[in-house]
């Protein structure tokens, strides 16, 4: 039935606690295709952690809540399934590496018997043939003497060769689909330009999947080559990389694009900027979570949730202003090839 | 008389004693000026020893050598009575919005310290009005004085510092950071309010940050820190367009841009190797172990800053 | 011009022209504010909802109450004896009895109350403060000054408190001053460690630089920025303190050096009470029970207010009130986006 390797449909996570829920995320559609890179952008508190915690199952549940939803990976509604149900897709099918490697490593034991304990709850091998995976994956992702590094505990390391580490365990169980929540926010520039090569030439030759989580526009401009941008909650904008990035459709990628000082090109006047903070989800907007900080706002933005739109095939836009029915064309502030929107000055 | 350096740092150094003979070289020798009304960018990874120049500057640290001159004032043997007078002038906004306000204080307290400390408005009225007036400054209004800081935003934290900050109406402001802890479409807003500030109250920053592209939009002359050092300063657009040392080379060409095409074409160079520890240095370019160009030279002889052009300056042997 | 397709919606869903106007007041447009609340009245509140905290307080409240007014309350004198009255048992007359010499006990075990809640509250409080100043300075000042204050600690600790106390009470003879003297030199040093700790984890905290930056002094920092991050921990420290003092001053009864008579003590009734337990068991029961009952109060009361200082508690606590009133925002705020449509 679905084609794509991953798909997730109108899911709504909510975490529940004594007096109410905080309604993490609310209503997020998206697919992931084999060899596929798809970067989740959006600001801390967006959910998007919360979004791909939920496709692993890694939110404890309670507080966390699946209020509706599907995700179907292979045929098979993993939002249905129990812990133990899960367990034979965690690390095999799945694999996931964490801004922080430290809390996923365990400080007690050596790299070489985490990483073979893992290996071996999950693939029927001896101890030589786990040895031997791990020494070439420790050599894939470029850590220059795998053998001592195979009998170091996890603190002697630097940060990293700690995240290149979690990347090697992450890929050792050749798993479809990996994801990267902020793997390189914590590290300097130039380990951070080290590691994203490392992901990108794993990716080549395994042939993974990756769901790419960062608020960094460059780091998704060089890794993804699909993004969804997401704000309180709900994707506002997916589409390719070169959609998103040259022509953006909703004032919350614009407000994203503009704000981001960049290397390239002139140094512009002032940064654009988007007033406010974004929406506290205990008590989320009735209308579009972003009404409040949008210049263009109407009047329906603040009652109603927007539909989402297809602009162009794959690109896809939660705002009122695409509606055929509205009368203000605007111009996209930014954007290689923007042109005005809706395309309909002649209404 | 006018002098043409606001803040002069001539071979300032910073050493913490780790035990067992081992000593932290975190600034060692470390000269640059800065103009009135210019703003420095001082960048580097993280332990090259920044946030270390921007405290020992304010004295929150000890100098262990060298001098800083201060409007032709040397300031660094001074304490007590002057020490404090000096607060007035030279300011630092902190890097964590978290952690850099008292959850105890409300913002109106926090703000309005710095004049009670130093004696600034008439009387508690007049400081009220003055902490009012700073508060709609940075874009927080008079309502927010009564709250507690757990109750603001990261953004709106951030505010509360730098309206802190500016209450002592200085004119030098170390901005550690400022920036980093902050959500990207907030970052911008406080970009902007900072350079707002910069012309409204005449402030010169030194502006020290990881993110070369933030430093950039910000700054007129740019600092590059490897390891405690100094390795490149100069005019932002020199620097930025015409880097002349590896190791800043190599640092613009890590950042990504957020342009797809470009960023997918472009072959990558990755800098090879980690950021080690300025432990009990020896002499040698710093940089040496991971530099594409090393030599021998290098490794044995410290590099002397060597002008490259106009106000362009680099540490590096190859020149 | 590129082609706009639409998925999903028809166009039957009511939306009318107007609904695609600009919002005619976009400052009107609020999100829900959580509403502002100070720390200590939050802890205040939940102390008051937890029902030990609420007993423990009545209970000292009532202890307390005792002690000030039992001088109107009975018509006898503490130290008035009558040899007519001598020996008796509880009695309508005399609630808890009478002593050998005649004295009434319930004026005497309430006056006791008076004296040991003094030594208690004094003297547990007296070595707080002094540890604290001295941990202070060591903590805020380092170097040498801290090197020779910590290892002054840690010969003092080497020392059992109990010769201290017996020294410095043969040396200025058994009053409750000299017995709060004797608490508050032999027990200020662990408040002077745990105290200095404090500071070294604040001072280099962004919100201390800061202040330092703006020209404060060391006495302001640990005063307006320090003490108040650390007090909640050290009202619940001074809590379980004060049975402390309570107890050695009762040890010091027990080996005759407590308060001199006709003065009295808890401490000093029940130890004369052991003597005629077998005989006159109430003499040693009632001062007891008031001593296990100040200290099972003070107990639980630290107990409850550890708990109302819990920052997970105070979330989720805090979460609850901020639900409440964040509804009663929002619908305002509804209501103010009505007008503003109209």
């Amino acid at each position: 039935m679905s084609e794509h390797l991953l798909e997730v449909k109108n899911l709504h996570v909510s975490f529940r606690n004594v007096v109410g829920e905080v309604k993490a995320v609310r209503g997020v559609d998206f697919y992931l295709d084999r060899g596929e890179t798809l970067g989740l952008v959006g600001e801390s508190g967006c959910g998007k952690s919360v979004t791909v915690q939920t496709v692993m199952r890694l939110n404890p549940e309670p507080p966390a809540v699946i209020k509706q939803g599907s995700i179907v990976y292979d045929g098979v509604d993993l939002a249905k399934l129990d812990d133990k149900g899960m367990r034979k897709y965690r690390g095999k099918e799945f694999s996931m590496i964490f801004q922080d490697a430290m809390t996923s490593l365990n400080p007690t034991t050596r790299i070489g018997k985490q990483m073979k304990e893992m290996l071996r709850a999950h693939r029927d091998i001896s101890d030589a043939e786990a040895k031997k995976i791990i020494l070439r994956m420790l050599t894939m992702v470029g850590l220059p003497n795998p053998e001592t590094i195979y009998s170091r505990f996890p603190h002697t390391l630097s940060g990293g060769q700690r995240q290149r580490v979690m990347i090697a365990m992450a890929m050792s169980c050749e798993p479809s689909i990996l994801i990267a929540d902020e793997p390189t926010t914590a590290l300097d520039v130039t380990i951070q330009a080290q590691i994203l090569e490392v992901m990108n030439k794993l990716k080549k030759e395994m042939n993974t999947s990756i769901i790419f989580i960062t608020h960094n526009m460059g780091v998704v401009a060089r890794m993804a080559d699909r993004l969804a941008v997401m704000y309180a909650g709900q994707i506002i904008e997916s589409g390719t990389a070169q959609d998103v990035f040259y022509r953006p459709k909703h004032p919350y990628t614009w407000g994203l694009l503009g704000s981001m000082p960049s290397l390239k090109g002139d140094v512009p006047e002032r940064l654009m900027s988007i007033p406010g903070t974004p929406p506290d989800l205990f008590d989320p907007p009735r209308g579009c979570g972003f009404a409040s900080r949008c210049e263009h706002c109407m009047n329906v933005c603040v009652n109603r949730v927007p539909p989402e739109t297809e602009v162009a095939p794959g690109h896809r836009v939660r705002c009122w202003l695409l509606d055929p029915r509205c009368k203000t064309a605007v111009k996209p502030p930014i954007g290689r090839d923007s042109e005005l929107i809706p395309g309909k000055e002649d209404a | 008389m006018q002098q043409e350096y606001l803040l002069e740092v001539e071979g300032l150094k910073k050493y913490f004693p780790l035990g067992k003979g081992r000593t932290l070289h975190a600034v060692d020798d470390v000269s640059f000026a800065i103009r009135p009304g210019e703003t420095l960018g001082l960048v580097g990874e993280s332990g090259c020893g920044k946030t270390t120049v921007g405290r020992t500057l304010l004295k929150l640290y000890k100098p262990d050598g060298g001098r800083i001159i201060y409007r032709g004032e040397d300031i660094t043997k001074v304490s007590g009575r002057r020490q404090r007078e000096l607060c007035t002038h030279m300011q630092m906004i902190y890097q964590d919005p978290y952690a850099s306000l008292n959850p105890f204080m409300t913002i109106g307290e926090i703000v309005s310290e710095g004049l009670e400390i130093n004696k600034i408005g008439a009387n508690r009225m007049e400081r009220t009005a003055m902490t009012y007036e700073l508060l709609e400054r940075v874009g927080l209004s008079r309502e927010h004085a009564n709250r507690f800081p757990h109750e603001f935003s990261g953004g709106q934290r951030q505010r509360a510092g730098i309206a802190r900050a500016l209450a002592v109406n200085p004119e030098f402001v170390v901005c550690d950071e400022a920036i980093s802890a902050l959500d990207v479409s907030v970052q911008a807003q406080i970009i902007n309010m900072l350079m707002d500030l910069r012309e409204l109250m005449n402030l010169t920053y030194l502006f020290i940050a990881h993110d070369l592209s933030v430093v950039r939009y910000i700054s007129q002359r740019v600092a590059v820190m490897y390891l405690g050092k100094i390795v490149e300063i100069g005019k932002a657009s020199e620097v930025y367009v015409h880097p002349a040392h590896p190791y800043t080379q190599g640092l613009l060409g890590a950042v990504p841009v957020a342009d797809p095409d470009f960023e997918k074409s472009k072959t990558y160079q990755a800098m090879v190797g980690e950021v080690t520890s300025p432990i009990n240095c020896k002499p040698g370019c710093r940089f040496a172990n991971r530099c594409p160009y090393a030599t021998e030279e290098c490794r044995t002889v410290t590099p002397d800053m060597k002008a490259v052009g106009a106000d362009h300056f680099v540490a590096c042997h190859r020149l | 011009m590129e082609e706009i397709k639409l998925t999903g919606h028809p166009f039957d869903d009511g939306l009318t022209d107007d609904d695609f106007a600009p919002v005619p007041d976009r400052s009107a447009i609020v999100d829900s504010i959580r509403p502002s609340m100070r720390y200590w009245p939050e802890v205040g509140r939940r102390l008051m909802k937890n029902k030990v905290a609420v007993f423990s307080i009545l209970l000292l409240t009532v202890i307390v109450l005792m002690a000030i007014l039992v001088p109107i309350l009975s018509p006898y004198e503490y130290d008035a004896t009558s040899l007519m009255s001598a020996r008796k048992p509880p009695s309508w007359e005399h609630p808890f009895g009478t002593d050998k010499v005649g004295r009434d006990m319930f004026t005497r075990v309430f006056m006791g109350t008076r004296t040991s809640l003094i030594i208690g509250v004094v003297g547990a409080f007296l070595p707080f403060v002094l540890g604290m100043v001295i941990g202070a300075v060591s903590g805020w000042f380092g170097g040498k000054v801290d090197m020779i204050i910590m290892r002054v600690v840690d010969i003092m600790l080497c020392i059992p408190s109990m010769i201290y106390m017996i020294l410095i009470l043969v040396v200025l003879g058994g009053s409750p001053t000299s017995l709060i003297i004797a608490l508050a030199l032999s027990g200020w040093m662990g408040s002077a460690r745990s105290f200095r700790g404090r500071i070294l984890q604040f001072r280099n905290r962004e919100f201390v630089l800061a202040a330092t930056t703006l020209g404060a002094r060391p006495g302001r920092i640990i005063v307006r920025h320090i003490l108040p991050n650390i007090l909640g921990n050290m009202a619940v420290g001074l809590c379980s303190a004060i049975p402390g003092a309570i107890f050695a001053e009762a040890g010091m009864s027990y080996i005759g050096l407590g308060i001199s008579p006709p003065m009295t003590s808890l401490g000093q009734l029940s130890s004369d009470g052991m003597q005629v337990f077998l005989t006159q068991f109430y003499l040693f029961f009632f001062p007891s029970l008031i001593i296990c009952l100040i200290v099972f109060a003070l107990f639980l009361f630290g107990n409850a207010l550890r708990d109302a200082l819990d920052p997970k508690l105070r979330d989720e606590d805090y979460l609850a009130r901020m639900y409440r009133k964040t509804r009663r925002l929002t619908i305002r705020n509804t209501k103010k986006e009505a007008a503003a449509n109209e």
